[in-house]
């Protein structure tokens, strides 16, 4: 770091120039405007003691202005003689307050409505009324109450053109956020932005320290991020101290959670008979009829707390907070727990009336225990939905078979009363008994994060500041996991004890530093912000390994506390890249009715190859406020905006660098001798690809926000065109080049859309009342390949099912296409008789989509998208005196889901009970699923296994009451709220597996149930209060 | 004071700025680059083993596309087996003939021998343009050419004319290649090897620890197998008479010895894949995906000793037969079996296969665990003995999981083979009298009577020597199709001809080859 940093500081010959050209122009331009002037500095309030970020602060009867920065603090230099100011912003009632010579102090009162919101834009604050790109903003209420750990899933259906996708229902389980659709395969993820820092992942932050998180989801509004924009910026600002008397908060949240799935598998009488029609013949190793789900899942609780101090004077303020939570997994309960620390603290002061200085540092400890998912080889659900149900949990002696393997020297697992765990005989392989292989589970991933930025910033005139800030984001990750002695199958034991730890040690610097003016002349308002930025990521990664252990247990289960160090090993990879940014963005508006911005950015990364290095992003866009325009007569229509913009965005991707290098790697790779004496060797790496350019997404944004009734309803409408040229991806290539894949521009990706918001609020002296919506439609298509050949993704034993190709959607599922089933052996044969085929009656009728009179792996088509066509999600909200009612639901459609959890090769593993009901049988012809069959490729490589995945939950009904103040004040309490709620409680949804929405880690594998850990249901109470 | 603050600000932002070319560039950790490797003949070695780790990933690795076995599934002497019909059924459906482009198993071992060509291009482009090259590098340089030849030999008996790569591209416009014609490809082979024998040391002159790499030797009976596919046994007779008379080998005294991993690299020994127990793997870290120095395929390979339908070992004699269980794959025909038993006499039964009266009389059983004795599945009353699963091949439980640690190294061309592939060139050829001189070394060492006859019956006679003395090493179903006889000997078996000579060129490489298309494909597919 000292080394480039020291590079970075020591060059730079024209885009120096460039800058001091810009900060000359802008220094001339103030200093065109000095005159003789007094500094007036105040700080404007709502009526809730917020601060007020974005105000308005006018000399009455002059032109001259400025806006209250994001925490509410204005400066303005007016001219000697100036004796009044005018506060106003929009949807308050204006104020005007007298200059004193002292420091102001303004409480601004809400208008008729407060729909107006201040919204936090890239570098900088800006009214939502006059902002021209499409942002959608969640703000602190919506996220206090919400029973995730995280806060983008808390943004779940409260916002358009947003999916969340959790990767898992597992406790601490991250999700995808897909920002107005998938454009990119290997990192479709927004850019986070935490109070001015870059991160990667947000786990780290408890939703209760956020103030609010703006998604920029057009490409004007995040190109002023460039590189990292093209996925969409969710900007998280989270909560300062206000000035003024000391606050404590205090929230509580304590529940239960389970499962809610009407999944039921084959009982023992239908497996029974599946498998004797399905050719296996009699299945008679029965000594149970064992629900493996209802065995496997449970009842788990969490609970959250949450702490906060915040206060301070008109110079400092600060706010220091803590978080506990602590969540067990309704698979693996205490083993799949989840738990997590968080503290805070924000601090700003300033300093000088020139300066001011602040930080936000964060740290966190997480601890996550993992049972296994998403793998159709080695996981607990997987197993609880393969094994058959002729094993029992528990043996109350010990069965022969049993014996036999005890005989041989295998551990077999017991229960804590000694008793041995159910041992298949029927289903070979990987799976085993999902209670006891709990038990030999010792997962463990701790989190240590620390996270933190500091800036100062010089105002040497009124509008004008030069902000520096540096940011770190430092990871300490350790992957921590030990092996008793177990034996569940030839292909499912461990022999030797051991221990392994996979330690990552992440660091992201950024220093970003960016002059802002801003200039109010008549009607003119101006705002230039200019700068540059640099940043470094360093990402060390080990792994050690030894065994076999001292004894069995954790205290054994440290590295080198083995009885030998000949197994010892150790590996290790590292990454590090760095990029440098220039960037500005100039804001014009006339009268608050014409608004327009450009904006640029150019970004250097190191990881493209040196001829395609840099690239140039830029953004313009216009609003058009016709409700100010005089006229504009304001009956229904309160207020009225138009706004269109375009932007171009840049993605990295993941890319490692040096694309454009053939290289060695030597890493593991030697080769045993005539003596068996290893000699080292190297291989090649990857093929080289010395074009490889810059992904880049083009978006066009066109929109209105309308307000009517007085304010009572607010509507937004956008549709956008999002095109993803050059996407960068692997393996778009003949594997007659020899593998070893480099990252090309694979072809261009196309989104399209419509997003709605519609909103209503009623007041009524003590009932207030509304409701929100939002819908979203997507369409999803690669439109170019550069390559002119399809790329295969997602790989399910052995079948390429996922698929990126012109024409159909990004990793669409690629399968045989069936019409039906053969009801009877003359429509088998007749089909047979043309296609030289030997199907069966109860066979599914297979299409020839290629049309060439045979069924070949040619005929393998498209059956299915994971790209939901509709998102929606919405709120009703009620409140009576005391009383407060929430529900909210989100859902998507259009979307398909292939099961893929089927294991074709271990032939007696079970299926879901809808398979056996269902099917065709001499007796029930006519049947939706064919006869029994555990392995052919005409229902398992089918749109048999493809299933419409449209659901509808209900994320939250919450009811709360809130304690009169007259009575909480007795107890020193200033308010006290009590509730309720039943989170993710409610599921209407067709799909037939686990759960409609547990995804998946892997982009090439959305929609593709391999044994997901389904989402949990929630039954919660809380608890706030402040003092 | 206002002047200062404008300049302090200016100032401070100028002192920042910057925009470093070298800030960008970040050098690759812990790779080296073609452009400043290869340079020296240390650097050239590694490379070079750098290609022998890629074959022996491609003979044997966790993700179960070992190119010995899919080479010998479709023959008749080999069935699949496994637990059942469902497990890893890719194997099955080569076994089976229900064989389909999709299969993934082709794409995997397609990928990895074109990675294998990927590495020796490099070396044989990089270092043979280097003025500066040594001796030694230029040795490394022809075995280079001779690994590569071995690639394209197996691709073109398996997949017939594939695209052929000698330059790696550099960019995707030059990643697609059209499929050469067989001819083409065999005389890249055949140039290579011209290349190879003139260069490389006979097997004595290389260090023992050495006499794993391709030699003369190597490369001349690889050049005889090349010709001989291409029926041009004139030429194939020279070169293999040059192979046997350099006097470098000679046979095992014991046909059964030579699988042990005590015989390894031993005297008959002229190309085989190297795999070592030394890692002691357990089931926490074996690398499945693929990367491991151990002979996985072995376990998969071992007759199922678990479980209902599956073999009892646990009262096996040692003395009279030795072998311990596996994951149930690879059993023997009953057509091999039958051959190999038909003569008792025949020293290499005990080395080939076992039948269940002489596994019987060893102790050996099957499980029961509810009275009914269920066959093991695709058994046909014998288990193979060549390369059998035996505790000795493989670590001590003691310090490493035996299943997953076999040693045993895939005895590739065996001088046993030359002989064979030479009597038969010179049967081929009309030199009867030299074709017997090589045929009876064979006999002579199985214990069984010379064979004197001459023209097509001596070549009879040749076919199923190569049938016994070859079984399960992957040669027995290529053999059949290059004489001509697959659809006569396994038309039962599922043997469909105009269709099965081939494998279908992998459908992802037909769907992702810009130069290809659908009717490219193989006939049948």
């Amino acid at each position: 770091m000292k080394k480039n940093l020291y590079n970075y500081l020591h060059c730079g010959t024209k885009a120096k120039m460039l800058m001091l050209t810009g900060l000359l122009w802008l220094s001339a331009l103030t200093f065109g405007y000095a005159q003789q002037i007094k500094t007036v500095k105040g700080v404007v309030y709502d009526e809730t003691n917020a601060t007020l970020p974005g105000a308005t602060i006018m000399v009455k009867g002059s032109t001259a202005g400025t806006l209250t920065d994001i925490n509410g603090n204005f400066s303005l230099e007016v001219p000697s003689t100036a004796t009044t100011l005018v506060v106003s912003f929009v949807g308050m009632v204006s104020q005007e307050v007298a200059i004193t010579g002292e420091p102001i102090k303004v409480t601004l009162v809400t208008a008729a409505t407060n729909l107006d919101q201040v919204v936090v834009v890239g570098y900088g604050v800006k009214k939502k009324s006059l902002v021209t790109g499409s942002i959608s903003s969640v703000k602190a209420k919506d996220l206090k109450t919400t029973s995730t750990s995280r806060a983008d899933q808390a943004i779940q259906g409260k916002v358009s053109g947003v999916m969340v996708l959790p990767t898992s229902g597992s406790p601490g389980a991250g999700s995808k956020i897909r920002i107005r659709g998938t454009n990119s395969n290997s990192n479709s993820n927004p850019l986070y932005i935490v109070d001015g820092m870059k991160t990667g992942d947000i786990n780290n932050i408890d939703p209760g320290d956020i103030e609010s998180m703006e998604v920029l989801k057009d490409a004007a509004s995040s190109a002023i991020y460039g590189t990292e924009g093209a996925n969409g910026v969710i900007l998280i600002t989270t909560k300062s101290g206000k000035s003024g008397a000391g606050v404590v908060n205090y929230d509580f949240q304590f529940g239960t959670q389970s499962v809610r799935t009407d999944m039921k598998m084959m009982d023992a009488t239908q497996y029974k008979q599946w498998m004797t029609e399905s050719g296996q013949g009699t299945q008679d190793r029965f000594s149970a009829n064992t629900d493996w789900l209802s065995e496997t899942f449970q009842s788990a609780p969490m609970q959250k707390h949450h702490l906060s101090f915040s206060g301070g004077n008109d110079k400092t303020v600060y706010m220091l907070s803590g978080s506990y939570l602590t969540q067990d997994g309704i698979v693996g309960g205490d083993k799949a727990n989840y738990s997590r620390y968080t503290s805070r603290l924000n601090l700003k002061s300033d300093v000088k009336k020139w300066l001011e200085v602040g930080g936000n540092l964060s740290y966190s400890h997480s601890n996550q225990k993992n049972v296994g998912q998403d793998d159709e080889y080695r996981s607990l659900v997987n197993s609880a939905l393969l094994i058959d149900p002729f094993t029992p949990v528990i043996y109350s002696g010990t069965p022969q078979h049993v014996q036999t393997l005890l005989n041989e020297g295998k551990v077999i697992v017991k229960d804590e009363n000694g008793n041995y765990y159910g041992l298949t005989e029927n289903v070979s392989g990987e799976m085993s008994n999902p209670l006891a292989t709990l038990t030999t589970y010792h997962n463990t991933t701790e989190q240590d994060k620390l996270m933190g930025t500091g800036y100062l910033t010089i105002k040497p005139l009124t509008g004008l500041s030069f902000t520096s800030r540096i940011g770190l984001d430092l990871t300490y990750q350790n992957q921590h996991q030990w092996s008793p002695l177990y034996y569940f199958s030839t292909e499912n034991q461990n022999g030797t004890t051991n221990v392994t730890d996979n330690l990552n040690k992440y660091n992201t610097w950024l220093w970003e530093n960016f002059a802002t003016y801003s200039k109010v002349i008549g009607d003119h308002s101006f705002s230039l912000m200019a700068g540059y930025s640099a940043q470094e990521y360093n990402g060390p990664a080990y792994t050690l390994y030894s065994a076999p252990l001292v004894a069995e247990g954790d205290p054994y289960a440290y590295q080198g506390a083995t009885t030998s160090d000949l197994y010892d090993r150790t590996g290790g990879t590292t990454t590090k890249n760095t990029m440098a940014s220039m960037f500005g963005r100039l804001s014009y508006s006339f009268k608050d009715k014409y608004l327009l911005e450009g904006s640029v950015r150019r970004d250097g990364a190191s990881v493209f190859p040196t001829d395609s290095k840099y690239a140039v992003f830029p953004a313009v866009s216009a609003g058009w406020v016709t409700s100010n325009e005089d006229f504009f007569t304001k009956g229904l229509v309160s207020y009225l905006k138009v706004r269109a913009s375009w932007g171009a965005n840049g993605s990295k991707s993941n890319l490692p660098g040096n694309e454009d290098k053939e290289l060695w790697t030597l890493a593991g790779i030697k080769y045993p001798d005539a003596t068996g004496t290893y000699q080292s060797g190297a291989e090649i790496a990857k093929l080289v690809n010395k074009e490889l350019l810059w992904e880049r997404t083009e978006m066009a944004d066109l929109g209105f926000d309308i307000r009517l009734l007085n304010n009572k309803i607010t509507f937004t409408a956008d549709w956008y065109n999002k095109n993803t040229k050059n996407l960068i991806a692997l393996g778009t290539f003949p594997m007659s080049t020899g593998g070893g894949m480099p990252y090309v521009n694979a072809g261009t990706v196309n989104n399209k859309g419509f997003e709605f918001e519609l909103g209503y609020r009623e007041e009524d002296n003590e009932f207030i009342y509304g409701a929100s919506v939002n819908l979203s439609t997507l369409k999803n298509e690669v439109t170019a390949l550069d390559v002119d050949a399809p790329v295969s993704g997602a790989n399910v034993r052995g079948y390429n099912l996922t698929w990126f190709e012109e024409g159909a959607p990004i990793w669409y599922f690629k399968g045989y296409k069936t019409d039906g089933i053969f009801d009877n052996a003359d429509e088998a044969n007749a089909y047979n008789a043309i296609y030289g085929t030997t199907f069966q009656a109860g066979d599914p009728i297979v299409v020839d989509a290629n049309g060439d009179s045979k069924i070949s792996p040619s005929d393998q088509t498209q059956i299915g998208s994971p790209h939901p066509t509709l998102i929606y999600g919405g709120n009703i909200f009620m409140g009576y005196k005391g009383f407060d009612f929430n529900l909210s639901f989100q859902g998507v459609s259009g979307n398909d889901i292939f099961m893929a959890w089927y294991r074709t090769d271990r032939m007696l593993s079970n299926k879901p009970a809808y398979l056996f009901e269902d099917r065709w049988t001499p007796e029930n012809p006519g049947a939706s699923s064919p006869r029994a069959d555990n392995n052919s490729d005409y229902v398992y490589r089918s749109d048999i296994m493809v299933s419409n995945g449209a659901y509808m939950r209900i994320k939250q009904i919450q009811l709360g009451y809130t304690l009169a103040k007259s009575v909480t004040s007795k107890f020193g309490v200033g308010s006290l709220r009590a509730y309720i709620s039943l989170d993710d409680y409610f599921t209407i949804t067709k799909y037939k597996g686990l759960d409609p929405e547990a995804g998946s880690n892997n982009n090439q594998s959305q929609g593709v149930d391999r044994g997901l850990y389904p989402i949990a249901a929630k039954l919660l109470f809380g608890l706030s209060a402040s003092f | 004071m206002k002047k200062i603050l404008y300049i302090l600000s200016i100032l401070f932002v100028l002192a920042f700025a910057g925009c470093s070319k070298d800030f960008l560039e970040v050098e690759p950790i812990g790779q080296l680059s073609s452009d400043n490797f290869l340079k020296n003949e240390a650097e050239v070695k590694l490379a070079t083993m750098g290609v022998y780790n890629k074959i022996q990933g491609n003979y044997s690795s966790g993700s179960w596309a070992s190119v010995y076995f899919i080479k010998n599934l479709p023959a008749d002497d080999t069935k699949c087996a496994g637990p059942n019909a469902g497990d890893t059924p890719e194997y099955q459906y080569l076994d089976d003939f229900n064989i389909t482009s999709d299969n993934s198993r082709f794409a995997t071992i397609w990928t990895r021998f074109y990675s294998t060509i990927n590495s020796c291009n490099t070396i044989i482009n990089n270092v043979g343009a280097n003025p500066e090259a040594t001796a030694g590098m230029k040795v490394m340089v022809g075995e280079a050419k001779a690994l590569r030849a071995f690639t394209y030999l197996d691709l073109v008996t398996m997949f017939g004319g594939v695209p052929l790569m000698t330059v790696n591209p550099a960019s995707a416009a030059e990643f697609s290649k059209p499929r050469a014609t067989p001819a083409e490809v065999y005389a890249q082979i055949e140039a290579d090897l011209k290349d190879a024998i003139a260069v490389l040391p006979v097997k004595s002159a290389y260090a023992p620890i050495d006499r794993f790499r391709f030699s003369k030797g190597t490369a001349e009976a690889l050049l005889g197998k090349a010709y001989l596919y291409q029926q041009k046994y004139t030429e194939a007779a020279t070169v293999l008479a040059s192979c046997i008379s350099s006097n470098e080998y000679g046979l095992e005294a014991d046909y059964a010895s030579i699988w042990e991993t005590s015989n390894e690299f031993g005297i008959e020994s002229i190309f085989e894949i190297s795999y070592t127990s030394q890692e002691n793997y357990g089931w926490g870290n074996f690398p499945w995906g693929g990367g491991n120095e151990s002979n996985i395929e072995m376990q998969l390979e071992g007759p199922r000793a678990d479980g209902d339908g599956s073999f009892d070992f646990s009262n096996l004699d040692p003395e009279k037969l030795d072998i311990v269980g596996g994951w149930g794959f690879n059993l023997p025909s009953k057509e091999i079996g039958d051959l190999l038993y038909s003569n008792p006499a025949d020293k290499r039964i005990k080395g080939s296969v076992v039948n269940e009266a002489d596994y019987f009389a060893a102790g050996g059983a099957y499980q029961i665990t509810d009275g009914i004795v269920e066959d093991p599945y695709d058994y046909e009353g014998y288990l193979r003995l060549k390369y059998a699963n035996r505790s000795r091949n493989t670590t001590d439980p003691a310090t490493g999981q035996p299943e997953l640690n076999y040693g045993s190294n895939y005895r590739i061309i065996r001088y046993a083979d030359v002989l064979l592939m030479a009597a038969e060139a010179y049967n081929k050829s009309g030199n009867d009298g030299a074709a017997q001189v090589e045929l009876k070394k064979i006999t002579d060492r199985a214990g069984i009577a010379a064979h004197t006859e001459t023209g097509s019956a001596l070549f009879d006679q040749i076919v199923i020597e190569r049938a016994k003395e070859l079984c399960f090493e992957g040669s027995r179903y290529w053999d059949l199709v290059r004489w001509g006889m697959a659809s006569q000997q396994m038309s039962d078996i599922g043997f469909t001809a105009g269709k099965h000579e081939l494998f279908p060129i992998p459908l992802n490489e037909i769907l992702s080859n810009t130069m290809m298309e659908e009717s490219d494909q193989n006939p049948g597919y």
